[in-house]
């Protein structure tokens, strides 16, 4: 009874409180209709738009990066042609030849790869395959403390103490201060936990039951890791590497201070040479004025490099996206 | 108590119901009455839409991008699906009670005061009341009044779904959904579970899906058996959930009409 | 029947080899991962080895006793005027007195004529000099006037670097420092004897450098000090900061903040909630969240420095009237600004803040949201008041980290326009301005030994700002895992 009074209570009161409430209880018409609520329609938009800035920004970019490579390509003082085949970048006496800057870029990439490719390899194959629980909940992300590392600190650690270093141990004259070998090195260190953090997770991702045949047969750990993991995952492996490269590319600031201030043709790792966004930094630090044709080239050399990134990170995307399908 | 009293007021008519996944038929041409202040139980094999049905009666499988729903659910003549009908609206009279305990990560009164707020009731002493009733209502008051502020996640799994009952009833719905509602809970709180739905059907209107057959004759008055329906071969079979059978608990469990829902009640099914 | 099968003793000699092989690799594959973190501990190691050392310092006067005996901390504003007096010249001071009290855009007609009264910037003049003009002020009127205008901290600077003049004419490393401490005092008689001095110095100009090395004093200096966050950008070692920079970064930090979180919090909340609605079956609109988010996973590969180039050509020149502060202020100016430096580095961290946003709403539980529509909340209602507080520490963590990468890139803020020299502190979004991380690359292209210590030292600052944002990071975290257990 007690609980009867109280429920009509209940009842009297949520009638006062809830909008409408008494609509439903004594049987009468309810509105279901669609209500227009202005505010959601407004958050929506307002989101919408946040969620669209990703597109504009891109947009942008290409848009900047054509509009004033037209300006350069189109200012007479060269054309397609000799800016992709000209072996000599010297805007002071008109030859604007992106080869220098390409093959110094190439170099630095390279030389950061003969050591970002086996140690990052090697530590995801620690990780993914030796180390022991707890041995890999510390040496994960210590090593991803490499990634961490603003590159300028790099770029420093590089002339400070890779540079003469390699000085000391091949000669002065072999090696100059500045040199492409050093921010290469030092630009690997940088990629590693990319490269590692990448191929391990492709490994991880190898179903238990290939290595549970491989050890079924008599394999060792090796064996098992080199011959049946590693190439189940290699798609996955394949797209850090190239993930790795494209970083290498685009990194600026080690080559910057490490590299070289200056286009040089050269195939020689010791000898110092400016990198696309090295010399990009370059030109472009300090009061460059609008207009100027030095001020268009590094839209050219930027859009040169912002292809090269882009058709590598979509390789790796794809290739990714391939591996996965494989094992879903 | 007799079943025939109220057999005029329907709280709900779902008429020639179809629920697609994409292109996937997942439940077909179900029709059946919901009684007014009656428990209407489901029943089935997995896999038979039981669950899909229910959702489809408050559009929560609107969430599911690629639901699709044809016939109608009529509710107070009104089909839920028309054109016109917002389904914000809809959840707020039909409320849902979902298989795992889901409270929110907040203390048990925000939880119950959550849906009142949603619908603008904001005065301290109002919701204070609201909450306490609901909890009330739920059998949950005595064993959480001196700690309201704790976290709703801090009780155990039977004390989490009351709380869950409480939260629905607290905005006053006319029609509770029971997904499962005791398939995580133990033979206790199962059981209080159960005596709470027979003390709720005076006010309310109550759906219930249960895998458990003894569930559904100790609660409920009305039971739907839903069963699969087949078609195609090994590698390409397409599987989709139809309505046997509808009646009264008693009747539908002691004197099935199909064959089918004979072989299922006497665990002779699958 | 015969079998292909090596027989007992050949598998056993073979599985020896096998097992040794499998050994050396795993050595291989330790010492692989254990490169980079060796590697890391060099970089810190040599770091650290620039910031502490010893210095060869020359001093003209010594500030400990120059004030009548007592040093130059601590003395009072008339004492400090007065030593100013004693060593300068009349011309010098009256160059004071113009430069730092009275302003050099005085009318110099103000100068040449009349009572130094009616100069305004002039704020306080003793009684006895009221009716004095500029030109009439004798040495002592002009130290009365220094002391009466400054106060004892600035002309302490001032006697600091009229007349101490202190100069490091070299450093040492750590290593150097404390285990060859031989080499050191080698070198300081060296070059008291003049071997190793510059080649391109002048007969007079080595004197005065022998001179100076043999008054020199040998001490322990650590660059990483209260003067290196209180100075700011100067040519010489000794007098440069990291002031200007230090507080433009943590201008860029906090607009790129105000501008990035709320657009990538919103993105991701529209990706993750809404894209997927199924309310918005058109076909169109599908693709283009399809384009979204395939655009945002690319755009986080494009190398920081072409935003660099974007934020140049729109935000620092097409925008530069906005930029600028010319639409508010009217005067005309330049485009490179912290304004400029933030949007960019905005753009750039934004790939990252939505893609671990979107991580974090993913992982907030179906059923919370599902009780949430139960109830009859609208998708604002349900993405506001439970999805979002409950991804909130997710979300936060990634907008730190993504933080801490702001912190420390480079690139894209000297291709912006970060100013090559500052003359006073950035005060706001529309002063030019430069970082921290871009007063490290100047300084680190220095040739001079000084330059690199200073580097090392700045250096040490940004790895304690950025090991702060991660120990915020690892708390929210923290914080975040406890309360999801109730």
């Amino acid at each position: 009874m007690e609980a009867k009074l109280e429920l009509n209570r209940k009842t009297a009161l949520l009638t006062r409180a809830i909008p409408q409430k008494a609509a439903y209880s004594d049987g009468g018409t309810i509105n279901l209709s669609r209500r227009i609520r202005p505010g959601e329609e407004f958050i929506h938009t307002i989101l919408l738009i946040c969620g669209a800035i990703s597109i504009i920004t891109t947009v942008g970019i290409v848009l900047v990066l054509l509009k004033e490579s037209l300006l350069f390509f189109g200012s007479g003082e060269l054309d397609l042609v000799e800016f992709l085949t000209d072996t000599v970048w010297q805007p002071v006496i008109g030859r604007f030849g992106i080869m220098p800057l390409v093959t110094a870029t190439l170099m630095t990439s390279l030389i950061a790869m003969l050591v970002a490719v086996p140690l990052g390899l090697g530590a995801a194959i620690y990780l993914s395959e030796y180390a022991k629980p707890k041995a890999r909940a510390i040496l994960k992300p210590t090593l991803e403390m490499l990634a961490g590392v603003p590159t300028v600190v790099y770029g420093f650690f590089a002339i400070l103490t890779v540079s003469p270093f390699l000085r000391n141990m091949l000669g002065q004259d072999t090696v100059q201060f500045q040199n492409m070998a050093s921010a290469g090195l030092v630009m690997g260190f940088m990629i590693v936990p990319t490269i590692a953090s990448m191929s391990e997770d492709a490994l991880s991702a190898v179903p238990r039951s290939l290595r549970e045949a491989s050890y079924g047969l008599g394999g060792t750990r090796l064996e098992t890791t080199l011959k049946v993991v590693v190439p189940a995952a290699l798609s996955g492996i394949l797209a850090a590497f190239i993930l790795g490269v494209s970083r290498a590319v685009g990194e600026t600031m080690i080559v910057a201070l490490a590299a070289g201030s200056g286009p040089n043709l050269t195939f020689n790792p010791f000898a110092a040479a400016e990198t696309m966004t090295g010399h990009i930094v370059r030109i472009s630090g300090g009061e460059i004025s609008y207009n100027s044709i030095d001020y268009n080239s590094l839209f050219a050399i930027g859009l040169t490099l912002f292809l090269v990134t882009i058709v590598l990170n979509l390789i790796s995307q794809y290739v990714t996206n391939r591996f996965r399908e494989s094992y879903e | 108590m007799t079943l025939s009293n109220d057999r005029d007021s329907k709280a709900v008519e779902i008429k020639h119901l179809d629920v697609y996944y994409g292109s996937r038929l997942a439940v077909k041409d179900v029709s059946l009455p919901v009684y007014t202040h009656k428990i209407t139980a489901f029943i089935g094999p997995s896999g038979c839409g039981k669950s899909t049905v229910l959702r489809s009666i408050n559009r929560m499988n609107d969430l599911i991008p690629s639901a699709r729903v044809e016939g109608e659910v009529l509710y107070h003549d009104k089909n839920l699906y028309g054109a016109d009908v917002d389904a914000v609206e809809v959840r707020r009279r039909i409320g849902m009670v979902f298989q795992k305990p889901n409270p929110f990560p907040k203390s048990i009164y925000d939880n119950v005061a959550y849906g009142p707020r949603l619908l603008g009731v904001n005065k301290r002493e109002v919701l204070d009341e609201i909450v306490e009733m609901s909890l009330k209502q739920s059998f949950l008051w005595d064993e959480v009044k001196t700690d309201l502020k704790k976290s709703g996640l801090a009780l155990s799994g039977g004390q989490q779904q009351r709380l869950c009952i409480a939260r629905t009833l607290a905005v006053e719905p006319e029609i509770i959904l029971m997904d499962e509602p005791c398939s995580a809970l133990d033979p206790i709180a199962t059981q209080r579970i159960e005596e709470l739905m027979r003390e709720l059907v005076s006010t309310y209107t109550i759906v219930i899906v249960t895998h458990n057959m003894q569930q559904a004759t100790r609660v409920s008055d009305y039971t739907a058996f839903y069963s699969i329906r087949k078609e195609g071969d090994d590698t390409h079979e397409h599987r989709w959930g139809v309505l046997v059978e509808y009646g009264e608990t008693q009747q539908l469990f002691e004197q099935p009409q199909q064959e089918e829902t004979a072989d299922y009640i006497s665990g002779r099914f699958g | 029947m015969t079998t292909h099968m090596p027989d007992d003793s050949a598998f056993k000699k073979q599985l020896a080899v096998r097992n040794s092989r499998s050994a050396r690799w795993q050595m291989f594959f330790l010492a692989a991962t254990s490169a980079g973190i060796v590697m890391l501990a060099i970089l810190l190691m040599s770091i650290l080895n620039q910031v502490f050392g010893l210095v060869a310092v020359y001093q003209l006067a010594d500030p400990n006793t120059l004030v009548n005996g007592n040093p130059v901390v601590a003395a009072s504003a008339p004492d400090l005027a007065n030593v100013l007096k004693d060593n300068l010249t009349k011309g010098k001071m009256q160059a004071l007195l113009l430069n730092t009290v009275i302003g050099k855009d005085v009318d110099r007609a103000l100068l040449s004529g009349g009572a130094i009264t009616q100069i305004p910037t002039l704020k306080v003049v003793p009684a006895d000099l009221t009716t004095k003009g500029f030109t009439e002020l004798t040495p002592d009127d002009l130290s009365a006037l220094l002391a009466a205008n400054l106060t004892s901290t600035q002309l302490e600077a001032i006697v600091l670097e009229q007349i101490v003049k202190q100069e490091v004419l070299q450093s040492w490393n750590f290593i150097d420092s404390v285990f060859n401490r031989g080499a050191v005092e080698q070198t300081v008689q060296d070059r008291i004897a003049g071997v190793g001095l510059s080649p391109t110095l002048s007969a007079d100009q080595q004197k005065e450098a022998k001179d100076q090395w043999q008054n020199a004093t040998i001490e322990w200096r650590s660059w990483l000090n209260i003067d290196l966050l209180e100075k700011s950008m100067s040519a010489t070692a000794t007098d440069a900061g990291v002031r200007g920079a230090l507080v433009g970064s943590i201008w860029v930090l906090t607009l790129t903040m105000g501008i990035a979180a709320p657009l990538g919090i919103g993105a991701a909340i529209y990706l993750e909630e809404y894209a997927r609605d199924s309310n918005y079956r058109s076909k169109w609109i599908q693709r283009f969240n399809t384009v979204i988010e395939i655009n945002i996973r690319n755009l986080a590969g494009v190398p920081s420095i072409i935003y660099g180039l974007l934020g140049l050509a729109i935000f620092a020149r097409a925008l530069g009237f906005f930029t600028s502060g010319q639409v508010f202020t009217g005067e005309e100016a330049t485009g490179r600004t912290i304004l400029t430096a933030s949007l960019t580095l905005a753009l750039v961290i934004l790939p990252v803040i939505i893609i671990n946003a979107q991580e974090a709403i993913r992982a907030v539980p179906k059923s919370i949201r599902e009780a949430s529509y139960g109830l009859g909340a609208t998708k604002w209602q349900t993405v506001s008041q439970q999805v979002i507080p409950a991804a909130l520490p997710g979300i936060l963590t990634g907008i730190i980290l993504s933080l801490s990468r702001a912190v420390g890139e480079t690139a894209p803020l000297i291709v912006v326009g970060a100013a090559v020299f500052l003359s006073q502190d950035p005060s706001g979004p529309f002063s030019a301005f430069t970082t921290l991380p871009i007063q490290i690359f100047n300084w680190a292209a220095l040739p001079s030994d000084q330059f690199r210590n200073l580097s090392s030292a700045a250096i040490i600052i940004l790895l304690i700002m950025l090991l702060a944002l991660n120990a915020i990071a690892i708390v929210v975290r923290q914080r975040y895992s406890r309360r999801l257990q109730g």
